[in-house]
């Protein structure tokens, strides 16, 4: 029960979770959830940043800090689903600036911002596509397939800007007002991205496809060798990672109302990062929606945390890295404890 | 007089509880070869790890050429003179030929490639392999492989040379060739130790043959010469009852004639080519035959990941064959994989998720939204049913024993509701225990109109769940055993090629 609470669906979780009876148990089983690790690792920094900066915790930089999360977080959670089998998609970003650029070119032509930003969703889903016919087609790992449509795809975004800002969006349209804007205090994205994580976390758990994704990963033979189809759910999960990079287009363009050429450029590195830090594992078989927004969330936190302590922008980038690994070695750490403790509790 | 270089003195090696050789004495003599055949499981490849430095024995020495070796690794055996030839290639794909050549265990420093071709060529000119040595090892087919390995061995001139199985991936022209080169090297006097399944090879190039049953060493009639094949196999596999298991009684009636799965004049793209075979629901079909005999090539091609060539399959779910295993499953076949690992389980799944994987994912029978209670319940249901002993569903199947884990598999195929199961090697990592309830499991299948083709490395499998057995030989059905005729001597017989009648003891 409780680890439905916490939103984490795997039965082994739930088969865990469910053994215990008292009440110190409970209280153990707590700390054992797969994210602990992460949250006490996100807690750590809040309380670094906030303690000395009260400010940090000042409703309106809560609201940036979310603006901030939504638009990678969006991209993150499809990635969820990628490295889950074993798969890595570099050109999120190159997606993620076609979407917003074409979006912008064609509110900027007369259509109605509706229709434009639903097309770049379908646009979005079709770069994606693209991705895996082409790694089906020749053969070759995903990512080696998106090193190069990366290029394309920030390549294409050049050509249709003409390397220039696009301005002048109709700002009092019903589309920039709802997404641009905030409902029940928060900024509309932050609660897109919470929808389409609640959403992404239902079909990760509890469908078909989702369990299709995690098999694959957990096993890629063997799920060839009972008849799953594993290109086509490829090309699934790389067209929903697609779609969902649009989607984040379509959070900036609705806030910024203005497009720069260089958006989404090395935003890939970002998403990878928050969904590894979140505990996906690259060999696969393993990840959660969960995790990759606590990753998101103490990627972000960082960022805020530079700003806060005012550090040298040289320094900046260093900085960010090494507390990175930080999170990731204590994540790491607190799983190895409990693997360990499991493994004795299974020799009594 | 030949002299012993290499003696096994009093060997014993336990595993736990298991015991593996049980006080084990063979002497190697300089000047000849010593063949070595055992059953799966007899205690062929402790011993040879032991003799190759792999494994250290727990009681018992080794004595080469007078001194007693205690060794720690295989490279300090290596450096005594004792080369390994093992089942698995020790090789490395990516580097070239002459690269491979350099590499030899226990050795430091490198000698230029270059040096090294000038040295291997004659070893491999011998061996009747030709190949340009600055290619890449992984361009070379797999018997090739074995012959660079081979050459890499001979190159240090060993005073024991041990093979392991060293034809399993040769074709006979280059059989007749290893065998013509063991020859010179036991007249230059070198002692060779040769393990093989094919006895009948194993016998024309051994001048001594030593025979291992149950981790012990059995002694065969004597004889002036060789001994004859049926001595080597009563030896091997003792002299076991050969009653049908009691499971089988009563099979007979439930056998229908409706939907059998029939192949006429079968042909697959290496050696497979059966004219007639049929296996009717209710019915366990034995198919046995050494590697390369076929067996292989009739399963993958029946669960279509291999193409038929020529020839027509039809299955007992009246569905129409296609080359992919995707329609396989649709026309309810069902493989249990003897590679377990890869292909049968994700072992860091939950039991749940395996057994509800062919059903779920390959078949879609679940629909979209997967209700995980259902699932757990169906697992729990099914698991039951199998014998499965677990804590919970939800615990990963990698921490299952692998008789357990081998329930597991056939669980997730009972899901599918399968027609036609086959069954490769499916007690193979399986306890005695297990094993029973496997048998059990297997014939209670076939009980309910379903028709089950297994493969088994155990002649013994054969004889307590096969109503009746086929003979593989060369890719064609050579021989067909039931009744009084499925005794596991037969079988071996027949597999090593003699005809039925006369290997008859």
């Amino acid at each position: 029960m409780r680890a439905k609470l916490i939103g984490i669906g795997s039965n082994r979780l739930l088969a865990r979770v469910s053994d215990t009876s008292s009440p110190v148990a409970r209280a153990m089983s707590l700390a054992r959830f797969d994210e602990a690790g992460l949250l006490i690792g996100l807690i750590v920094l809040v309380l670094i940043i906030g303690i000395p900066h009260p400010e940090f915790f000042e409703f309106g930089s809560i609201k940036t800090l979310l603006r901030q999360c939504a638009l990678v977080g969006i991209m993150a959670f499809g990635m969820v689903y990628l490295v889950s089998m074993t798969e890595i998609d570099l050109s999120v970003g190159g997606i993620y600036a076609v979407a917003v650029t074409a979006s912008a070119l064609m509110i900027k032509s007369g259509i109605d911002p509706w229709i434009a930003v639903l097309l770049s969703l379908f646009i979005g889903a079709a770069l994606g596509a693209f991705n895996s016919i082409v790694t089906a087609a020749l053969d070759v790992p995903l990512i080696i397939v998106s090193l190069g449509t990366l290029s394309v795809f920030f390549g294409l975004n050049l050509i249709i800007s003409d390397a220039s800002p696009i301005f002048g969006m109709p700002r009092d349209h019903l589309f920039f007002r709802i997404f641009g804007g905030e409902f029940l205090g928060l900024p509309a994205s932050a609660w897109v991205m919470f929808a389409v994580g609640v959403a992404l976390h239902f079909l990760f758990f509890h469908t078909r496809f989702g369990a299709t994704v995690r098999a694959i990963g957990a096993n890629r033979a063997a799920a060839d060798f009972i008849g799953v189809k594993v290109d086509r759910v490829r090309l699934y999960a790389t067209a929903l990672t697609g779609m969902l990079c649009a989607l984040s287009a379509a959070m900036t363009l609705a806030y910024f109302k203005a497009v720069d050429p260089s958006m989404g450029e090395q935003k890939e590195l970002l998403v990878i990062a928050a969904v590894v830090i979140g505990g996906t594992s690259l060999a696969g078989g393993s990840g959660t929606i969960l995790g990759a927004f606590l990753g998101v969330l103490i990627i972000n936190v960082i960022d805020s945390g530079i700003v806060f302590f005012g550090v040298d922008p040289n320094y900046a980038r260093f900085v960010t890295g090494c507390v990175i690994l930080a999170a990731i070695a204590l994540d790491r750490f607190v799983k190895r404890r409990r693997q360990l403790s499991d493994e004795l509790q299974s020799h009594l | 007089m030949t002299q012993t270089v290499y003696s096994v003195r009093g060997v014993t090696k336990r595993f736990g509880r298991q015991v593996a050789l049980d006080n084990v004495n063979i002497d190697i003599q300089e000047g000849s070869v010593l063949g070595l055949v055992g059953s799966n499981g007899a205690g062929k490849s402790t011993l040879m790890r032991c003799l190759a430095g792999a494994l250290k024995p727990d009681q018992g020495e080794l004595v080469l050429a007078g001194r007693q070796l205690h060794m720690n690794s295989m490279h300090e055996a290596w450096q005594a003179g004792i080369a390994f030839v093992s089942q698995e290639l020790n090789l490395f794909p990516a580097l070239s030929i002459a690269e491979n050549l350099c590499l030899v265990p226990g050795r430091r420093g490198w000698r230029s490639a270059a040096r090294m071709a000038d040295e291997a060529g004659p070893v491999l000119e011998r061996l009747g392999f030709r190949a340009n040595l600055a290619a890449p090892l992984g361009s070379l087919s797999l018997a090739d492989r074995q012959l660079v390995e081979i050459a890499r061995a001979l190159l240090q001139n060993p005073r024991v040379f041990i093979l392991d199985e060293p034809t399993s991936a040769l074709h006979a022209s280059e059989v007749d060739r290893l065998h013509n080169i063991l020859r010179e090297l036991k007249w230059s006097g070198t002692a060779i130790v040769y393990i093989s399944h094919f006895i009948e090879e194993l016998l024309g190039v051994s001048d001594t043959v030593a025979v291992l049953r149950d981790g012990r060493r059995v002694t065969l009639p004597e004889r002036p010469g060789p001994p004859p094949l049926p001595d080597v196999v009563t030896a091997m596999l003792g002299d076991k009852p050969t009653n049908l298991s009691p499971t089988k009684g009563g099979a007979r009636e439930t056998i229908s004639t409706e939907n059998p799965l029939r192949l006429t004049n079968l042909r697959g793209p290496i050696a497979l080519s059966v004219d007639r075979m049929e296996a009717r629901r209710g019915e366990v079909v034995g198919v046995a035959g050494l590697a390369g005999a076929g067996v292989e090539e009739l399963f993958a091609v029946l669960f279509g990941r291999l193409p038929v060539v020529r020839g027509e399959i039809s299955l007992p779910s009246g569905g129409r064959h296609k080359a992919n295993s995707a329609s396989a499953v649709a026309n309810g076949i069902a493989y249990v994989p003897a590679d377990r690992k890869r292909l049968g389980l994700a072992l860091d799944q939950s039991i749940a998720d395996n057994v509800s994987s062919v059903r779920g994912l390959g078949l879609g029978r679940d629909g979209f939204v997967i209700s995980g209670r259902r699932q757990a319940e169906r697992a729990r249901q099914r698991c039951a049913a199998t014998g499965v002993k677990m804590a919970s569903v939800g615990q990963a199947v990698g921490s299952l024993s692998g008789g357990n884990q081998q329930k597991v598999v056939f669980a997730k195929w009972i899901e599918a509701d399968p027609t036609l199961l086959l069954l490769d090697d499916p007690m193979r990592g399986v306890d005695i225990g297990a094993k029973s309830e496997l048998y059990a499991l297997i014939r209670q299948l076939a009980a309910e109109k379903r028709v089950v083709v297994i493969y088994s490395s155990d002649p013994a499998d054969y004889i307590a769940v096969a109503d009746r057995v086929l003979v593989f030989n060369g890719g064609k059905v050579a021989d067909e055993l039931s009744g009084n005729q499925l005794t596991e001597h037969r079988i071996v017989t027949s597999m090593n090629g003699s005809s039925g009648v006369s290997a008859c003891v």
